[in-house]
């Protein structure tokens, strides 16, 4: 594992050393500096895990590395210790963002505390993980709903992209030149990939207004679009860990279609629709219509009413559905996939769920 | 608009109510003890952003939303710019829950339009 890098500042170049050997001591890379200005040029040119700055300094003070040290890095970790700790600096240094202010003459036992908590903290604030776990849109979903501030950093082959949360929404995306919602777009296409949450970093500025639900909609429909024309095998093999488990379950694009057309026949079905949970269409028999379209909202009603399900206590999704003008759209939730079926106006859900299920159950599902 | 909430909740079946805006901020509620609080908050903002998104997605009206789940149902009605969310026991008779909701709906759509001009105009002056 990596050594914690910590920047330390102070005018006194023994408090420096001191404090350097202790730390380094305990395993920690430590680079010392004893002018506010070059600490702030340091941290520029190089990431560190943790600034450790004294508050007086002729020059640049402590608080001022404190605000240098956030503009350049929002999320950074900055300590400030002090001999001459007034309540007012103590107030003002915790609103600028330090995360701690510890009294000099420094005690060893307490700032090497300090400094492991601090950094753990740092640890356990990034929530990391692979696409292939953890769907974008189930972490666009949390993100939003619990209206967290946050950057989500994620690296596939050898491309890098931030995508930025605040206030319920995505506020901002980058991806190579691409910035905004073509760069969302890009991303919600990576079905593999490393990602990095940070929790209390706020975006450099606004790209995004389109809501949420809205940018998983349209990039859902753009992934169908390009995987129109693909076999249908090709895209079970290609896709997510459920595909995965339908081809452990030795389920196939025959029986898929099947599945479809036996679902079609049932009284009040005017269509119907299978998709993975990826939101690929595995079988369509809409007569009119598009299969992207209506598999995106299936997956997108699945999915939102499984959340709601959970915050609410009522247990597991079986079944909903929705009005959309003058027809009504029935998602029933599979272990793998999402079956949407279009009914008649006049149909009763519930009727067209029991029977469905039905099918459904006599085709091995 | 707890009053009107009563009254739905009086229905047989039903287990609580609660109003959400489009944005997702919870209105008014009449909900069990047993419920956590603050669950809430992200189950209205998923009912409103899912709404919103189905609208864009379907360039359409988006009317009631029926949810069955293994310990209840959950039955959400457009208020134009708000929604009722009623959540009830699995076996309902949603015909006759209806009855009462709609009417209770109608209200309550009046009600928060009016609260969200009140609230524009004090934003204003």
């Amino acid at each position: 594992m990596t050594a914690k890098r910590i920047l330390l500042v102070d005018d006194e170049p023994n408090v420096v050393k001191s404090c350097a050997r202790m730390l380094e001591l305990e395993g920690f890379t430590v680079e010392g500096i004893t002018s506010g200005a070059q600490a702030v040029d340091r941290y520029r040119e190089q990431s560190f895990d943790l600034v450790l700055t004294d508050l007086k300094m002729p020059d640049v003070n402590g608080l001022d590395v404190l605000t240098a040290v956030r503009e350049i890095n929002p999320g950074a970790a900055v300590v400030i210790f002090t001999a001459y700790g007034t309540k007012e600096s103590v107030v003002e240094a915790l609103r600028l963002g330090a995360r701690e202010f510890l009294e000099k003459p420094l005690d060893t036992k307490s700032l090497i505390a300090t400094v492991r908590s601090i950094l753990e903290q740092e640890n356990g604030a990034a929530v990391r993980g692979n696409l292939r776990t953890m769907s974008l849109a189930s972490i666009f979903q949390i993100n939003c709903t619990e209206l967290n501030q946050a950057r989500l950093r994620l690296r596939h082959d050898g491309k890098e992209g931030n995508i930025y949360f605040a206030d319920g929404d995505v506020v901002h995306a980058d991806l190579g030149s691409k910035v905004g919602e073509e760069a969302v777009y890009e991303l919600l296409s990576w079905e593999d990939g490393e990602f990095e949450l940070e929790m209390d970093i706020p975006a450099s500025e606004r790209t995004i207004t389109t809501g949420w639900s809205g940018l998983l909609l349209e990039g859902m429909r753009r992934l169908d679009e390009q995987s129109a024309g693909l076999d249908v095998l090709d895209e079970l093999e290609e896709t997510g860990a459920a595909s995965d488990t339908m081809y452990e379950k030795g389920v196939t694009g025959d029986m898929i279609e099947e599945l479809a057309s036996a679902l079609k026949q049932l009284d009040n079905v005017t269509g119907v629709v299978i998709t993975a949970r990826d939101g690929i269409v595995l079988a369509d028999d809409l007569g009119t219509g598009d299969p992207q379209t209506q598999g995106a909202v299936a997956v997108f009603v699945g999915n939102a009413a499984s959340m709601v399900g959970e915050a609410l206590t009522l247990g597991s999704f079986e079944w909903g559905a929705v009005s959309v003008g003058q027809g009504i759209m029935l998602v029933i939730e599979q272990p793998d996939y999402h079956v949407g079926l279009l009914l008649s106006e006049r149909a009763s859900p519930a009727m067209v769920a029991t029977n469905a299920e039905s099918v459904l159950a006599a085709n091995g599902a | 608009m707890e009053t009107i909430l009563k009254d739905i909740n009086a229905i047989m079946g039903v287990t609580g109510s609660f109003v959400c805006d489009a944005e997702g901020q919870v209105m008014a509620r009449l909900l069990p003890d047993t419920l956590d609080q603050k669950l809430l908050i992200p189950a209205a903002r998923t009912i409103a952003q899912t709404i919103e998104g189905l609208k864009i997605a379907q360039q359409d009206k988006i009317g009631d939303l029926d949810l069955l789940y293994d310990n209840g149902r959950l039955i959400i009605k457009s208020l134009d710019e708000s929604y009722l969310c009623i959540m009830c026991v699995q076996r309902i008779n949603v015909p006759l829950l209806n009855l009462t909701a709609n009417v209770a709906a109608k209200k309550l759509g009046k009600m928060v339009k009016e609260l969200q001009r009140i609230a524009l105009f004090r934003s204003v002056h």
